[in-house]
């Protein structure tokens, strides 16, 4: 709950700074463009989405979580930028529902609300080494299973999306 | 009765097998829902969706490969690398290892399938790794790659539909099993439980049975005890109206004995006459005893509740026996508590008949030593009296039935002793019947010790007597006037009684005229005045109530005539009805001759 309060804090702190000077935010992506966000964001980079490249996402608050799955045989540890912390970049509202989309174009609909929740990450490495598209990369969502036995379940386990490549807010 | 262990036994086995199916239904319902079945169910279904997953990545490689091959400027490197990349993170799943455990044995050929699926994909890796420039050369063999692939991946599909759909029939067939049971089980429940409720209805109607039979049995033993009683009550009934009717002709023969005593007699007449009257005396006694103890079981003693000196009472007693003591030299010692009263409030008639009893059985089985009479103020309204012997003693087996009416020691007992063996039943029973106990202590050869606690009253000043005080002043009288003639009636139908009677108050000085019945009684008192009528209670025509009620409704002086009523109904009932009716006084026959004085005396006294 505080957690949840400090976050809406901090999303209207962005939020009130984007509105005051966009262009500090509006960087556009340099390298290879990773992730897509679309649907209802407050802020653009490339047409109506914002594009994140690799960098960009290294440079967000980042979380690891070390944790059994049903993809690996062993416990692994993952990498990568906070899911919620990506959310807040682009402004979004964390009571929309968001459609995380693959590479092959499977998607999963997970509530916004799951990435505060939980602590979800978009694991970027695993056990230190780099995500390639052939390891499930380059982004794969991931919830601390192993810290809340309520998450081994199929319903998380779809939510869990390998090979992220587009996430839409609606 | 004997049927409960058996009904406890098949609870016991009930409840248990009960308790088993239940047992046995929980684990087949937590089975029905094991999560390791549901996660491997779960886990088949990704490796079928894994394998179409990598069928149609390998068909999206291929037709971009197509494209490539046709129109290489159309195909940007970037997407189809993108696109083999996709294709081998599907080797991932087939790779691992538990996808074989999901299928079983059955796997066997299709595990080489997915060995050669992935060899596949290597080599085509190997092409992928050196560059655009190598795909490009090597394309022709690239594209008979995938479409090896397509082969292979098709199988694969399938075949692991077909297995899944094996798998999920053979399931469903063990779950419908399951499902089976579990109905059987439950059947066999509601089994048991019924047979448990019915084994309990018919316990519970058992137990209602015998409830039922216990409420009739003791409702019968109910009635026994009242059959019981009421037959004790009519034998006690007719004890005392033998005992009654038999002291009558007993008066008649006391009488005539002593009359005859008073007549001029050989020595040796003397002696027998002296014999039959101490015969008659004893008989009498025995009567009064049984009289006695019949009054007591039928519950008929009424006890009075006069003043009475204790003190006296008790030296009387020892007055009484002191003669006797003398003859069979042994000492009789009477011990009184300082802190006694000088008057107390109840029977001292039934006191008296206690005390003679105790202290005469004392004396009569005593030979050497002494009888002592101890009495005792235990507490302010508690008095202790104890009889202590050094006579035979009584056995310890006798002292238990000692109490019980008809004992005595033994037979031999009653034979050199005599005696009803009804004294200590009465005494005791009248002693209950004044609120007290007794007990006694004896050892044989030594000497025996009886001792009871009463309830008396104690009273400060003793009310005056009125019967005693014109007794005494009425001698006096009696001494100063000059001897009337006196005119007595004598009511009798029975002619020995009359004989008797005629007898004894010819001894005292007195003539009397008789009237064989209340009739003839009514018709001598209208005529003439009595100065006392003596009334007999039962006589035929007309009894003695009826004619001392018609008697006192005379409107003549003689309706004032005192009457004393001579009667052998000692009941006390019958002794209120003649002073109901009018009567003055009353004498139980048999009756001595004393008491006939005493009584005409006290009358004549008062009418002068």
């Amino acid at each position: 709950m505080n957690k949840h309060s400090r976050s809406w804090v901090l999303t209207t702190v962005l939020f009130l700074s984007i509105l005051i000077c966009p262009k500090l935010f509006a960087q556009s992506p340099e390298g290879q463009p990773v992730l897509t966000m679309s649907g209802k964001i407050a802020v653009t980079n490339q047409g109506d989405t914002w594009v994140f490249d690799r960098a960009m996402l290294e440079a967000l608050p980042q979380g690891k979580i070390i944790t059994e799955t049903p993809w690996y045989d062993e416990v692994s540890e993952f990498e990568g930028p906070l899911a919620s912390a990506i959310l807040e970049a682009v402004g979004a509202d964390f009571s929309d529902n968001l459609r995380v989309i693959a590479l092959n174009d499977y998607s999963a609909v997970v509530p916004a609300s799951d990435f505060i929740d939980h602590g979800v990450i978009l694991a970027m490495k695993i056990n230190g080494e780099v995500l390639r598209v052939r390891d499930k990369g380059p982004l794969f969502l991931i919830y601390p299973f192993d810290s809340d036995p309520a998450l081994k379940t199929e319903v998380y386990y779809n939510r869990s999306v390998w090979q992220i490549k587009a996430i839409e807010i609606y | 009765m004997s049927s409960l262990p058996h009904f406890r036994r098949a609870w016991g086995v009930l409840l248990i097998c009960a308790l088993i199916f239940l047992l046995a239904i929980f684990f087949i319902l937590f089975t029905l829902n094991d999560r390791h079945q549901q996660l491997t169910e779960a886990a088949r279904e990704d490796a079928l969706w894994a394998a179409y997953q990598l069928d149609r990545e390998n068909l999206k490689l291929s037709n971009l490969l197509r494209s490539y091959e046709s129109n290489p400027s159309s195909v940007n490197w970037d997407s189809l690398e993108l696109r083999f990349e996709i294709l081998y993170s599907r080797i991932g799943l087939l790779q691992r290892g538990h996808i074989g455990e999901l299928f079983g044995s059955e796997i066997g050929n299709l595990a080489s399938v997915y060995q050669e699926s992935i060899q596949v994909i290597y080599e085509m890796d190997q092409f992928f790794e050196s560059g655009a420039e190598s795909v490009s050369a090597e394309l022709e063999k690239i594209i008979e790659l995938s479409n090896r692939l397509a082969v292979l991946t098709e199988r694969l599909v399938v075949d692991l539909k077909g297995l899944s759909a094996l798998r999920i029939n053979e399931e469903r067939k063990d779950q419908q099993n399951k499902y089976l049971y579990v109905t059987l089980l439950i059947v066999l429940v509601m089994l048991t439980t019924g047979m448990l409720m019915f084994m309990l209805f018919k316990h519970m109607k058992l137990t209602a049975n015998a409830r039922i039979h216990a409420e009739s049995m003791a409702s019968d033993l109910q009635d026994a005890v009242v059959k019981a009683e009421r037959a004790s009550q009519a034998k006690s009934e007719f004890l005392a109206m033998m005992s009654h009717e038999v002291r009558t002709p007993m008066n008649g023969i006391l009488g005539m004995a002593s009359l005859l005593q008073e007549s001029d007699l050989k020595e040796e007449q003397q002696l027998h006459i002296k014999t039959l009257h101490s015969s008659a005396n004893s008989l009498l006694a025995i009567l009064d005893d049984i009289l006695d103890f019949s009054k007591l079981e039928a519950g008929r003693l009424t006890l009075e509740s006069v003043p009475f000196s204790l003190i006296n009472l008790a030296q009387e007693v020892i007055a009484l026996f002191d003669i006797t003591a003398k003859n069979k030299q042994i000492s009789l010692e009477l011990v009184l508590d300082d802190k006694l009263s000088s008057h107390y409030q109840s029977d001292p008639g039934r006191f008296r008949q206690v005390l003679l009893n105790l202290v005469g059985n004392a004396i009569k089985f005593t030979h050497h030593g002494k009888v002592t009479l101890n009495i005792t103020q235990v507490d302010s309204d508690t008095v202790s009296c104890t009889i202590e012997d050094t006579g035979i003693g009584i056995s310890p087996e006798v002292l238990e039935t000692l109490f019980m009416p008809f004992t005595q020691a033994d037979l031999s007992t009653t034979r050199r002793y005599g005696g009803t063996g009804l004294g200590l039943a009465i005494s005791k029973k009248i002693i209950e019947q004044m609120g007290g106990s007794i007990s006694v202590k004896s050892e044989e050869g030594k000497g025996s010790c009886f001792s009871f606690q009463i309830p008396l009253q104690s009273i400060d000043a003793p009310i005056a007597n009125p019967s005693e005080i014109p007794k005494s002043s009425a001698s006096n009288i009696i001494a100063d006037a000059e001897p009337a003639p006196t005119r007595i009636l004598l009511v009798e139908d029975n002619k020995v009684n009359q004989m008797v009677a005629v007898g004894l108050l010819k001894k005292l000085g007195y003539s009397c005229t008789i009237a064989n019945n209340g009739a003839e009684a009514l018709d001598l008192v209208e005529a003439e005045l009595f100065d006392l009528i003596l009334m007999d209670m039962q006589m035929p025509i007309m009894d003695g109530v009826t004619a001392t009620k018609k008697i006192r409704q005379l409107d003549h002086p003689s309706a004032l005539t005192p009457i004393i009523a001579v009667t052998a109904n000692a009941l006390p009932e019958d002794l209120k009805a003649c002073l109901d009716a009018g009567m003055n006084d009353y004498l139980s026959k048999p009756f001595s001759k004393k008491d006939l004085s005493d009584r005409i005396e006290k009358y004549l006294s008062i009418r002068t």
